[in-house]
């Protein structure tokens, strides 16, 4: 009895496991037979790919390339410039008591109801008022600004776990602070600091609405927007949009299951508690 | 505290601070006084009252309806699918690792480009779920997925999957951190599987799931990049949810004052679901806790 149940339980698993990773690989799996399709039967209905179509992924590459230049540039500004402002501020917030500081910390959670489209036509106007639509420092700004907050959460839950007994060794021995952050705090933080890192990097390079908002030039465009263009062209060319679909999510994928492990353990320190 | 460290803190959180006004507290503020100043006509710039409401307000129930539909109906499901594939992951087995990736392949996927890879699998000539579908016979003809009735259901589809790798990882993650001693002393006492899921795994998620409820429904609530890459927020006003609404309302007619009164109805909508979800899970927290 117990045998047979542990053998209908284990068909069961490995079904839902199957089943459910499949649903994981399906828009992925379609557009990899689009990619490899010549433009004159994208039309044709495959189920399993019947063409060898590879100059599609040189086509995809030119026409987003020049998206994904920008995007990296974006993606590694915005990203130092969150942490050269977070870590500071969420070490003292982690290690000392003040006036505020249950505001400041209410006030970042607060500013995650709010992100994204909400204040797009406010920073629209802003930044036209401004005369700094296009301006690359502004949205890089803006970029670096709906991260802030996530970010000084993840390290604040990190800091705490460290233990204060270094630090104060290092202040008795003279060590100015911003010294001991540097050379104390720093090179103990990695795994912290690497998970805020990803996270600001990979949620900058998928931004769409900021820049669509803020950009109308196309030279300036994110490869979100270079896609985005793409799927309203007159014209679809779906056998482009597919291979520059599969390259742009190369880096954040490689980065996120390259990281993978620094993720769960940041998730079960602190990050969402 | 000391001088050094009072002044270290001071420069510590500036910046912080300064980003934060600019990029949060203002705008929030400029769409608050946007929302009742009149933009078109000849009453621009002046207060207008409760105008830009009256102008969208034929548009609010449809609009608002379909944000929740699109919202609760995407959440739900990434959550139970997202906790029973933590479960299905979490023991050992054979491939784990190649399983674990694989599901978490979606998760940092540039929202457009879910938009895009989910045309390929619905569009009506080449799109591989009808060609899955005509196989097994379950349709004789190709449906069409972004018609007006199917379409919500579709883009709802999207969201599903990229939503799910996140509840995901936050089970899994949570998952590791229960002793396994606990599920041993259970055994010993004579529990049954489900009996140690309802009474051990469960509520040590509970955490985790409120947390993983609260954000998934915020970030859903606001998606714009995958309905406006798939349909842009059509047919007619199919898939029309008020991150749309605000973008239509500022780029197609030029109204600042009725996008910014969207934008304040999203975010009295959030800060009400917000305080619900807390009430509920802070009442059934207690007695616990």
């Amino acid at each position: 009895m117990i045998e047979k149940q542990t053998i209908g339980g284990a068909f069961l698993k490995w079904s839902l496991r199957i089943v459910i990773t499949l649903f994981a690989l399906l828009p992925m799996y379609a557009a990899i037979i689009i990619a490899l399709t010549p433009s004159s039967h994208v039309m044709n209905m495959q189920l399993f790919p019947r063409y060898f179509e590879i100059s599609n992924f040189a086509t995809g590459f030119i026409t987003i390339g020049n998206g994904i230049k920008n995007s990296f540039f974006y993606s590694i500004t915005s990203t130092v410039l969150t942490l050269v402002i977070s870590i500071p501020a969420a070490y003292v917030l982690a290690r000392h008591n003040f006036r505020g500081k249950q505001i400041i910390l209410f006030g970042l959670l607060f500013t995650q109801m709010i992100a994204g489209i909400v204040l797009l036509p406010s920073l629209y106007t802003l930044f036209h008022k401004a005369n700094a639509i296009n301006s690359v420092l502004g949205v890089i700004l803006v970029l670096t600004g709906v991260n802030l907050a996530l970010v000084v959460w993840i390290f604040y839950g990190y800091f705490q776990t460290l233990p204060v007994s270094i630090e104060e060794a290092a202040m008795l021995d003279g060590c100015g602070y911003l010294r001991m952050l540097v050379k104390v705090i720093l090179p103990i933080s990695g795994p912290g600091i690497a998970v805020g890192a990803i996270f600001v990097f990979v949620n900058t390079y998928n931004e769409f609405v900021i820049p669509l908002f803020l950009f109308t030039d196309q030279a300036k465009y994110p490869l979100t927007l270079s896609l985005y263009s793409m799927l309203t062209d007159t014209t679809m060319r779906w056998e482009v949009i597919a291979p520059a679909s599969l390259i742009a999510i190369i880096p954040p994928t490689l980065i996120f299951l390259f990281f993978q492990k620094y993720i769960i353990s940041g998730l079960t320190t602190g990050a969402v508690k | 505290m000391n001088k050094v460290l009072r002044r270290a803190t001071f420069y510590s959180l500036m910046p912080l601070t300064v980003v934060i006004i600019l990029i949060y507290l203002i705008p929030v503020l400029n769409v608050i006084m946007n929302a009742f100043t009149g933009f078109t006509g000849s009453s621009t710039g002046e207060f207008v009252g409760l105008a830009n409401l009256a102008k969208i307000q034929a548009e609010i129930p449809k609009t608002t309806l379909t944000t929740l539909i699109w919202t609760m109906g995407s959440v739900i499901p990434a959550i139970i699918l997202g906790l029973v594939l933590a479960l299905l992951l979490h023991e050992n087995f054979r491939l784990k690792k190649f399983f674990l990736a694989m599901n978490l392949v979606p998760y940092s996927i540039p929202l457009i480009i879910v938009a895009s890879f989910w045309l390929f699998v619905f569009n009506q000539n080449f799109g591989i779920l009808n060609g899955l579908l005509l196989a097994l016979g379950i349709t004789s003809k190709p449906i069409t997925f972004l018609s007006y009735d199917n379409a919500l259901t579709s883009v709802i589809i999207a969201r599903i999957w990229r939503a799910t790798p996140f509840a995901f990882i936050n089970f899994y993650a949570a998952l590791t951190t229960i002793p396994t001693d606990l599920y041993e002393a259970a055994s010993v006492d004579g529990a049954t599987p489900s009996q140690k899921f309802w009474h051990i795994t469960l509520p040590l998620l509970k955490s985790v799931l409120s947390t993983t409820l609260i954000v998934l429904t915020v970030w859903t609530f606001l998606v714009f990049d995958i309905i406006y890459g798939m349909t842009g927020g059509g047919p007619v006003d199919a898939t029309r949810i008020i991150s749309v609404q605000i973008y239509k309302e500022l780029f197609h007619f030029k109204d600042l004052g009725t996008a910014s009164m969207w934008s304040l109805i999203a975010i009295v909508i959030l800060t009400i679901i917000t305080i619900i979800y807390w009430a509920l899970f802070e009442r059934k927290g207690k007695p616990d806790d």
